[in-house]
């Protein structure tokens, strides 16, 4: 679990690497519906990195944190859904 | 008198990063993008083979280049905010130079890519999936102009005002901004460039 406190670049270096693996395994993959999930499940884990670290929402008030990180929960669940069920 | 009744949130919550307002508004911009979202998903599960076909025409080491020069923008920004908490013009003004850099470098790349694919006969008209690219992509570029716009304005105005709370509070609103700019590229980046290549 990394703290709130974790420095800056060291999100920006988890990013990049998170950019790469995921087109790594969107170009490389044999099974496309894991290639699929995964590639979107990475998406949501840095969009979530991106706002626990760079916007700061565990300062700003309570229920932005709720409806910051449940917009990511959607948007992930949409797309897995809808690319799969395609 | 009057004006002591509408009063800025600017003071209010000092601890929050940003104010209220900015919030707000990139929930607002979040359920706009979620509902264009929502809408290319549902005309890609009804042709989906025109849009696997039309997604291959998308280079993925494009899109990816567009999400290094954007993460690494809001990195900056970052780094920018912290240096302007702390009154170190110099650091803030060479972070805020750099992520302006780069976004001008995701523009730069988006502008190649659009005529590239208008040069090779792709227009928003040209079928269903190269309607939703240049129209999801297109309001995400304007969000990217309007964010280094604000930066710009930053820019400009840290010499005189980086004592001040409103620049401060100015400094993490184009923040927030910048920061949500890049997390929708991060959901457009696979929707649009790597889920077709299966």
């Amino acid at each position: 679990m990394l703290k709130s406190q974790t420095k800056p670049s060291t999100i920006w270096l988890i990013l990049m690497a998170l950019s790469l693996f995921s087109t790594f395994v969107a170009e490389g993959s044999k099974h496309a519906l894991y290639a699929i999930c995964a590639i979107f499940i990475i998406a949501a884990l840095k969009g979530d990195l991106v706002i626990i670290h760079y916007m700061e929402v565990r300062h700003a008030a309570p229920h932005w944190r709720f409806i910051y990180r449940s917009w990511l929960g959607v948007m992930v669940v949409l797309l897995i859904a809808g690319h799969v069920i395609g | 008198m009057q004006s002591n009744e509408v009063r800025s949130d600017i003071s209010d919550h000092e601890d929050h990063p940003g104010t209220s307002g900015i919030w707000t508004f990139v929930f607002i911009d979040m359920v706009v993008f979620f509902l264009f979202f929502l809408v290319y998903i549902s005309e890609r599960l009804r042709l989906p083979d025109i849009f696997s076909v039309s997604q291959r025409q998308l280079d993925p080491l494009t899109g990816l280049a567009s999400a290094l020069f954007l993460l690494t923008s809001s990195w900056c920004m970052v780094e920018a905010v912290h240096a302007t908490r702390r009154n170190a013009e110099r650091a803030a003004a060479l972070y805020l130079n750099l992520a302006l850099l780069l976004g001008a470098f995701f523009a730069g790349n988006k502008l190649i890519e659009y005529s590239d694919k208008i040069a090779h006969g792709l227009s928003p008209v040209s079928n269903g999936f190269f309607t939703f690219y240049f129209l999801i992509t297109g309001l995400h570029f304007i969000h990217v102009i309007g964010g280094m716009v604000f930066m710009g304005h930053c820019r400009m105005r840290l010499s005189t005002e980086l004592a001040s709370k409103n620049f401060r509070k100015k400094m993490e609103n184009v923040g927030l901004f910048w920061h949500f700019v890049d997390v929708l590229w991060l959901f457009i980046f696979p929707m649009l460039y790597l889920a077709g290549t299966k």
